[in-house]
């Protein structure tokens, strides 16, 4: 079903709020992450590790699956469909796959929390590994994600040839 | 001498009416035919493009190049190669050990 105007623009609005939100969010968790690995202070290496978990579980978990979903609404209640171009399905393709790595990734994430928490200082003012590479891999998929969906690069899909050639004929 | 001299230019005259008719019967000769060759060339132009240029030009019967699905873009093979470069690469890190899923196991 297609979307009247109206609506249209205020699911792309949410979809972006979430999208925009899912990206800064992830910067914020990267922050931490290498305030966790450069710290010496075991108080500091604490405290980002408490703060990644906080900000993995209640910003970037919502963000991912608000945006997964206002993301699904725009594909299939738009003339551009979920599976007509491939600028659109890798997209889809991608923001499912790293939602995927998220959530079986982020319960690490409050384990290694938890683990801090109950650590000595001693044993914290080394420094620890902060998630880097998982949040600059999500970071960079979400990235090459906003240039897809903004270059919008041309190239159907073979069902969306054929939707297209059916509607020019039933024109 | 007045009779000569009217005689003369009425035969002038006449001479000059007759080149001036002549010289506009060759030209329109002239144009019509660069016309009937601009009008040719130009049925050509047009053949030749509805045969070869416009891919959507025969919508209509159904037939030819609509139906032909113009294949996979390059910029999609050449994200699928790096995504299965990267792929692999995880998965051989992984296995050796270089890359742990779980962050942070060198810690306390």
């Amino acid at each position: 079903m297609i979307m009247r105007p109206g609506l249209r623009k205020f699911a792309l609005a949410v979809h972006l709020t979430f999208s925009v939100g899912w990206i800064g969010s992830v910067v914020a968790y990267l922050a931490l992450g290498v305030s966790a690995v450069t710290s010496q202070g075991a108080e500091m290496v604490r405290t980002a590790w408490v703060g990644m978990e906080l900000i993995g579980w209640s910003v970037i978990v919502p963000l991912a699956l608000a945006s997964n979903l206002t993301g699904l609404v725009m594909a299939l209640g738009t003339p551009w469909g979920l599976f007509r171009h491939y600028w659109v399905l890798i997209t889809f393709v991608l923001t499912v796959a790293i939602t995927v790595v998220l959530l079986e990734h982020i319960p690490d994430v409050s384990s290694l929390a938890e683990m801090v928490r109950r650590a000595d200082d001693a044993d914290l003012a080394g420094g620890l590994g902060g998630d880097l590479f998982h949040a600059g891999g999500g970071l960079l998929v979400l990235l090459v994600i906003t240039v897809l969906n903004v270059y919008k690069p041309r190239g159907m899909t073979r069902y969306g040839w054929r939707k297209q050639y059916e509607q020019r004929k039933m024109s | 001498m007045t009779k000569r001299v009217i005689n003369r230019k009425m035969i002038m005259h006449g001479y000059g009416i007759t080149v001036l008719t002549a010289y506009l019967v060759g030209f329109t000769k002239r144009f019509i035919s660069i016309r009937l060759i601009l009008d040719e060339l130009l049925l050509q132009i047009a053949t030749k493009m509805t045969d070869t240029g416009n891919p959507n030009s025969n919508t209509a019967t159904g037939t030819g190049p609509d139906l032909e699905y113009p294949g996979i873009p390059r910029w999609v093979k050449v994200s699928g190669i790096i995504v299965i470069v990267v792929v692999v690469v995880l998965l051989v890190a992984t296995a050796l050990g270089f890359h742990n899923p779980s962050p942070g196991v060198h810690g306390p």
